[in-house]
């Protein structure tokens, strides 16, 4: 009777087990296909998709648009002023994040209700773009590169799980090294950042993420198309479809012997822009899902 | 651990710092700034001593960033820049975005000191004149004869505020009904007569039937094609005109009311609806941004284009076209169409104001800067500038004592030997559109075929077209009610055309909402102003 | 269990006090007896950490708060946000005859639930599908695969959609191929959210699993060895354990998604709508966005339209606080 029940659970685990994957394959491939697709077309022969035909199968390799993309010179500039703010952006994200959950991880430390408070509000309250809007631009901020760096100085989200993090880590490590006389400052550097390792990685990737993908302050404060950076060369290209490349690149497009396709240069931007976090992204994915669980979960 | 305290305390400084400083924006300089002059000497001198302190221009107009990309190898803008001992930096804007970032510049006081935008018959002209930020140009303008002379233009009286000027409106054509060169549809008609219609179509269904055989046919194996794409929504107006041709405003019944209310414009976008459903127009087209629309017909996706046929517009259309046709030429086998007749029986040609879009100076110009600037304007009005995309004059062309342009070398590429002369937008557009029919069709860079092709449909609507019934004074009346009224029509319309629904209590819930907004208040204050104009 | 506090919870409390779990100050002898002062003097260096932070929070949150206040002034050039004249409600009368508006605000409302409703459940599925893979290296390549999007910018994600959608996009010329007729589902007013629905899932129910992952890890796996020998089968532990174990996760993460559910939507419509689908698709972030810089530039009806945005965001937290409290018979977090 046992030994049957047991067999029984098995076969249906094992088909369960085989339906989830199933299902779960579907998924993934649909994942997938846009993906698939930008990458095909990117690399597609003029004459293999100018004719409005069904292009699912790869015929061709051709790196002409992404030759093309790489000489544009609105897109090498967008590029750098993108890398600009993603290091130097990311890095004062983490200084202001790191020391501000750090501060307010202490239960003790007098004002921290008010403060926590007062900064939790701002996630539920915002006076809104426009305010917002002149204000930021009083301060001088328009068309200046730190317009996509100061005014996001600090995710409130990523505050509060950097602070329920650091209020997890025991109090015993800090107290000996405060009994040796050792600085506040020097605790968290010599020993809280470095216990914290996978967990900074994490939210140095969150933050570098973000201002990789900025666009939304470069659409409003920045009109210097030198300041660019680079999802507003995308939005360009991709949503507002416009023509107004450097003339170098139009005379390349132009040339009659090997003729891009605007949607092959479209998709082939996509993959450029999103090569350098593909890149990273996996080697960082294990940390960043343990970060999440020590963060959001508290025994 | 002294040291490390101050470290932090010190480093913590530096940030605050550095932020404080980083606000200030450092701009990098652009290319036309740093380049070296390798000129040619201006042919004319320049007075020295009225310019003698070089200025720094910032300048915003459309596309002049790409106008400017090789400005530095271009004789003819660093002859100009000279005569002015100025140096421009481009502060681009693009046909999408201009509304946006000027918008947004003049909240912030950061606008460029010259830049265009069409704002001069809207209430935020009248706004950014009194609340300073815009320049009202000098009463004395003496020294600037091609300014008054633009300035003297009836249609542009109206833009006068307490008696001054704050633009320099953007010459467009000399006259109301010159812009049938403009909003016009151009087809192919070799594709017609491939699908056997032998006669030109003339009336509303003709051209139906046209469209209906392109989109039913495959005639460049490339896949079916569209029917008709408008170069943007607001384009397909010129379907809209033949069967309502009217203005903003438009007198029934005794009463002024704005033309979307006319009993007209319901049943003219149903006509617009029919052509939509059946598939003729394109299913995309508020989807094109751009300069997709018009990609799309030259290269053979779509049958036909509403959009503009001057010379200028097909001077750009001639030269993609040939990179996808080599053997055969846009202006043998393209019409341009003969506007159906209205519902009246009578043709009817596009009407508008002589102008389009204005230049504007920041508020925040000095006065000597503003000098330096109507100097520019006055020498780009002038005959020499308003051939500045013919290049340099007594170099590259001569002018008779008709004013007309002589090529001293007709096979001269201007875009090649001055890369600024060409642009629809950018430097040669910097104070007029040059596209007055005087000027156009006599410029020596295009060539006599198109010249011939754009002349023949001008003189066709010249002689079967007449001017809308529409009343200028009427059409651009400011009141104070329209301050606070948003209207997009454009976009209303495009809802309609598109609905699945019931457009009937559609359009009735639109007019509804714009009631509710206060377009009755500014109805009656039109009406009482149109009262005391005795109209 | 219930031993997984989510930091939500205290996020949106803000008023977690453990004031009663030994701190370091506490033990050390000589502070025992401490005055506020001297803890002050000893927290000293954290409040030199704070300050550039407090600096940040004051500069661009609560000054645009206090600017806010432009909502009941006309906003003009030459006097700037702090120093042009009062009008009252003028602004918010004119907003509230405003069809435009309030087809906007009910749109913010309507998106906003229907996305989370729509798109939460297929989180939760992903989740529990991963949570049957035992294989590890199957299971980590496909929640790269799933997760990676969440890093794309909307502008990016919206680029593929048109590349996908339009009338010459992949999906027409399948449907072509088939012998259909060629759908416009971005100019669709009917289907336009649809696109956004499917656009959100792709982007974000990968990387949504993740959290509903951690939670499903933390069940205790002696609970499914008692259901088993109880003779529970697959489906009844699923609902009587997993389900049930999880259902606080799930209940914390629909007020957050709930939360920043207006910024997100904003992302993704104002990259792929057009004139034809304002019916369904303008949002209260999108019409203020075209009052103030497009056309009439009408700064002070643009922040009184704005103001209407948190009202809108505080009224889907609190409604779905309340239909978790009813529903899920959770606690709630207000």
């Amino acid at each position: 009777m046992q030994r049957g029940h047991i067999v029984k659970r098995n076969m249906s685990d094992k088909v369960l087990t085989g339906v989830a994957f199933t299902a779960l394959t579907v998924f993934v491939v649909i994942a997938l296909f846009p993906l698939y697709n930008v990458m095909i077309i990117s690399l597609a022969k003029y004459s293999d998709i100018s004719k409005n035909a069904l292009y699912i199968i790869p015929k061709s390799f051709d790196l002409n648009a992404y030759t093309y993309i790489l000489r544009e010179k609105k897109f090498i500039n967008a590029f750098s002023v993108s890398l600009f703010v993603t290091v130097v952006g990311t890095v004062w994200n983490m200084l202001l994040s790191t020391l501000a959950a750090y501060s307010l991880s202490k239960k003790r430390l007098p004002g921290r209700m008010f403060f926590l408070g007062a900064i939790i509000l701002t996630m539920y309250l915002s006076g809104g773009l426009i305010p917002y809007y002149l204000i930021v631009t009083s301060l001088g901020l328009n068309n200046s590169i730190f317009s996509m760096i100061l005014p996001v100085s600090i995710n409130t989200f990523y505050l509060i799980i950097m602070k329920n993090y650091f209020s997890t880590i025991s109090p015993s490590l800090e107290e000996s090294a405060k009994i040796d006389g050792a600085h506040d400052f020097v605790i968290l550097v010599k020993i809280i950042i470095p216990i914290s390792m996978p967990f900074m990685a994490t939210f140095t990737l969150f933050y570098a993420a973000d201002r990789w993908n900025e666009w939304w302050h470069a659409l409003i404060f920045i009109s210097d198309v030198n300041l660019q950076p680079l999802q507003i060369f995308l939005r360009q290209i991709l949503i507002l479809f416009s023509n107004n490349l450097s003339s170098m690149a139009r005379l390349m497009m132009s040339k009659s012997s090997s003729p891009v396709y605007m949607q092959s240069v479209q998709m082939a931007s996509v993959v450029v822009a999103t090569v350098p976090i593909m890149l990273v992204y996996p080697f960082l994915q294990k940390y960043f899902v343990k970060g999440i669980m020590v963060g959001s979960l508290k025994e | 651990m002294k040291t490390r305290r101050i470290l932090a305390l010190v480093l913590s400084l530096l940030f605050l710092l550095a932020a404080v400083t980083a606000c200030g924006g450092a701009t990098k300089p652009t290319p036309a700034e740093t380049g070296t002059t390798n000129t040619t000497e201006s042919t004319t001198a320049s007075p020295e001593n009225q310019f003698k302190d070089p200025m720094e221009l910032s300048i915003a107009i459309w596309d002049i960033e790409a106008n400017l990309a090789d400005s530095q190898n271009d004789a003819l803008f660093q002859s100009l820049i000279k005569r002015f001992n100025i140096t421009i930096k481009p502060v681009n804007i693009t046909w999408d975005d201009y509304v946006d970032k000027v918008n947004v510049w003049a909240s912030s006081g950061q606008l460029p000191d010259l830049f265009s935008v069409d704002k001069a018959t809207s209430p935020t002209y009248k706004n950014w004149a009194q609340q300073g930020v815009i320049k009202a140009l000098p009463d004395d303008l003496s020294k600037f004869p091609n300014v008054v002379k633009a300035l003297s233009v009836s249609d542009v009286q109206m833009l006068k505020i307490d008696g001054k000027f704050y633009c320099i409106p953007r010459s467009t054509y000399e006259a109301p009904t010159d812009w049938c060169m403009d909003q016009t549809m151009i087809y192919r008609w070799d594709w017609a007569q491939q699908l056997g219609i032998t006669k030109e179509p003339e009336t509303w269904s003709e051209v139906e039937a046209m469209l209906t055989a392109f989109v039913n046919s495959d005639p460049e194996k490339k896949g079916k094609p569209v029917g008709v794409v408008p170069k943007q929504p607001a384009y397909l107006g010129v379907l809209q005109s033949v069967w309502n041709p009217v203005g903003n405003w438009v007198k029934e019944d005794g009463k002024w009311t704005p033309a979307f209310l006319s009993k007209q414009t319901l049943p003219a976008i149903k006509e617009i609806k029919k052509w939509y459903d059946k598939g003729l127009i394109d299913k995309d087209y508020v989807l094109l941004k751009g300069t997709e629309a018009e990609d799309k017909f030259l290269s053979g996706r779509a049958g036909a284009f509403l959009g503009g046929a001057t010379p200028s517009d097909l001077v750009l259309f001639e030269d993609k076209w040939n990179k996808n046709y080599t053997d055969k030429s846009i202006l043998d086998v393209c019409k341009v169409w003969k506007v159906p007749a209205s519902p009246d029986g009578k043709r009817y040609s596009a009407t508008s104001l002589t102008f389009w879009s204005e230049a504007y100076i920041s508020a925040k110009v000095s006065d000597e800067k503003a000098q330096r600037i109507l100097a520019l304007a006055d020498y780009m009005l002038s005959d020499e500038g308003m051939h500045y995309s013919s290049g340099i004059l007594n170099v590259d062309y001569t002018l008779d004592a008709n004013g007309k342009a002589i090529p001293t070398d007709p096979n001269a590429d201007m875009a090649k030997k001055y890369p600024t002369s060409q642009a629809d937008g950018g430097i040669p557009k910097l104070f007029n559109w040059v596209q007055n029919l005087s000027v156009t069709f006599n410029l020596p860079e295009y060539n006599a075929k198109l010249i011939t092709f754009a002349k023949s449909n001008y003189d066709w609507y010249k002689a079967n077209t007449e001017m809308k019934p529409i009343d200028f004074a009427i059409d651009y009346l400011q009141t104070p009610g329209m301050e606070k009224l948003v209207t997009n029509y454009p976009d209303d319309t495009t809802r309609l055309i598109m609905s699945k629904g019931d457009i009937d209590a559609e359009y009735q819930a639109i007019i509804k909402g714009y009631m509710g907004k206060g377009l009755d208040v500014v109805i009656s204050e039109v009406n009482a102003e149109a009262a005391k104009l005795g109209k | 269990m219930h031993n997984q506090t989510i930091l939500c919870i205290e996020v949106l409390e803000g008023v977690s006090s453990d004031m009663n779990e030994v701190d370091l100050l506490t033990k050390k002898g000589k502070y025992e007896k401490s005055s506020l002062w001297a803890t002050i003097k000893y927290y000293r260096y954290f409040y030199l950490f704070l300050f550039i932070p407090l600096v940040y929070y004051v500069v661009f949150c609560y000054l645009p708060i206090y600017g806010a206040t432009l909502a009941f002034k006309e906003f003009r050039y030459d006097k700037g946000i702090f120093n042009s004249p009062w009008v009252g409600f003028d602004n918010i009368t004119r907003l509230l005859k405003d069809s435009d508006f309030l087809r906007a605000f009910a749109n913010t409302l309507i998106i906003s639930f229907s996305r989370i409703i729509i798109c939460f459940p297929v989180a939760i599925i992903l989740a529990l599908l991963l949570n049957e893979i035992n294989r590890s290296g199957i299971k980590k390549i496909y929640q790269t695969f799933l997760t990676i999007p969440h890093f794309f910018s909307w502008i990016v994600v919206a680029g593929i959609i048109i590349n996908l959608l339009s009338e010459n996009g992949t999906l027409n010329q399948i449907i072509r191929l088939l012998g259909g007729n060629s759908i416009t589902p971005l100019t669709d007013p009917a289907s336009f959210r649809w696109v956004l629905y499917f656009g959100q899932m792709w982007k974000e129910s990968g990387w949504d699993s993740i959290i509903f992952l951690a939670a499903l890890s933390g069940i205790d796996p002696e609970l499914y060895a008692a259901a088993s020998i109880d003779g529970a089968n697959r489906l009844q532990s699923l609902r009587h354990i997993t389900l049930t174990g999880i259902r606080s996760t799930i209940a914390i993460m629909l007020i957050l998604a709930i939360g920043s559910s207006i910024t997100s939507n904003f992302d993704a419509i104002f990259n792929l709508y057009n004139p034809s689908v304002y019916v369904t698709a303008d949002v209260l972030g999108t019409y203020v966005y075209r009052q103030a810089f497009q056309g009439r530039a009408d700064f002070s009806y643009a922040a009184a339209a704005g103001l209407f945005s948190s009202l809108a965001s505080l009224i889907l937290v609190f409604s779905a606080n309340f239909i978790i409290k009813k529903a899920f018979k959770e606690e709630g977090i207000i």
